[in-house]
């Protein structure tokens, strides 16, 4: 190498990215006191970059007192999935409902036919629309990809939107007599 | 220090020795707990560091590797176990700091403009301190003022390659420069380096 190499090919040779020495630096940097100088110029500069950007003992004090570590977790345990108060409110709200569902399918008989329509209508409408807002948020939740709490929520908010289909169609079929009754008077 | 850590938790699938970062990607997809204490201990210097050389301030920096490391936690499932964790986790940590210098942009007007060697002054913590006569730490304290000073971009290739060590093709990969141009853009800086050191000295020396 018979010129000076440029600064480009000092800085990356020093930084171990021209590969292979390029030919004739090595003998060139032997011999040119100039460019010797260059590079350790450029080493010495790099050096002092290193030291600069190093974190300091404040920072790493600093970084130490934070816990980064106890950080992470508790806000890893903080997102972890937990019941909106919305979803209990309607899992609250249809479980009430199948209550009194069930007990008036108990204690309906010992009450008078009219009062007992009336009541097992409201039970139906209150139920049905429980039941479709329940799966439909259900479906939503699920194409959106909402986390699950659980197998066993997931599972017992199945059963009970089953539950209640089931009772519907109970009552549709005890409403279905009912309903005839009062068409023939 | 990492068996010691684990004593009390799981057993370490390597027994005597700290744990692969392989293996500490699957036992946080497992949920646990120790691993990912163990994994944010293990690479908290470099996501803190980097977040601090970007942002300047020590308390968004802890915030922001806070929210990587978290993020990354999310995203485990989705990360491939058999590449580096550190560059993964370098890249997301660069993505928040990069967001929250560009809401910080959206907030506020810039300061570091105008006179390059004021704003330089300002930053030597030493300047006001009348016991600060040690050259190398005045020397290190004002380098890491002009590096704070860069352009973002510029500033983070220094930090990269200066602070993280990595190669001229992790740098590429890490900011999407193609590689034959890392290192013209490095020289870059390190002139803007160099400038705004000499105009500090001429400062200093104005004062003096």
């Amino acid at each position: 190498m018979t010129t000076h190499p440029d600064e480009l090919l000092l800085t990356r040779w020093l930084d171990g990215e021209a590969g292979a020495a390029p030919p004739g630096l090595t003998d060139h940097l032997a011999t040119c006191d100039l460019c010797r100088e260059r590079l350790a110029r450029l080493a010495d500069e790099a050096a002092a970059l290193r030291s600069a950007l190093a974190l300091t003992p404040v920072e790493l004090i600093a970084l130490r007192r934070a816990d980064l570590p106890g950080c992470v977790a508790a806000a890893v345990a903080s997102a972890q999935p937990v019941a909106g108060p919305g979803r209990l409110h309607l899992v609250a709200l249809f479980s009430l409902s199948l209550a009194a569902g069930l007990a008036w399918a108990v204690a309906g008989p010992l009450v008078e036919p009219g009062l007992r329509w009336l009541g097992r209508l409201l039970d139906l409408t209150t139920l049905s629309l429980l039941v479709t807002v329940r799966a439909a948020v259900l479906m939503i939740e699920t194409v959106a990809g909402e986390p699950w709490l659980s197998l066993g929520l997931l599972a017992s908010e199945l059963l009970t939107i089953t539950a209640g289909l089931l009772l519907i169609g109970l009552w549709l079929q005890q409403l279905r007599p009912l309903t005839a009754a009062s068409g023939a008077r | 220090m990492p068996a010691m850590a684990l004593a009390t938790h799981e057993v370490p699938m390597t027994i005597g020795d700290a744990p692969t970062d392989e293996e500490l990607v699957a036992r946080c997809r497992r949920d646990d707990p120790a691993a990912l204490a163990l994994l944010v201990e293990r690479y908290q210097r470099d996501v803190f560091g980097v977040c601090l050389r970007l942002t300047r301030d020590p308390d968004a920096a802890l915030e922001l590797a806070n929210t990587a490391f978290f993020k990354a936690y999310q995203s485990l499932d989705s990360f491939d176990a058999g590449r580096p964790l550190r560059p993964w986790l370098l890249r997301i940590a660069i993505n928040e700091a990069l967001n929250y210098l560009r809401r910080q942009r959206r907030e506020r007007e810039h300061t570091v403009q105008g006179d390059e060697g004021e704003s330089l002054a300002e930053r030597i913590p030493g300047r006001d301190d009348p016991a600060a006569t040690v050259v190398a730490a005045e020397r290190r304290a004002a380098v890491r003022a002009a590096v704070a000073a860069l352009p973002v971009h510029y500033r983070l290739l220094i930090t990269l390659r200066f602070f993280h060590e990595l190669s001229y093709a992790e740098i590429a990969e890490q900011t999407g420069v193609p590689i034959n141009t890392v290192g013209v853009q490095l020289m870059r800086a390190r002139h803007l380096l160099r400038r705004a050191l000499a105009n500090q000295e001429m400062t200093d020396d104005d004062s003096s």
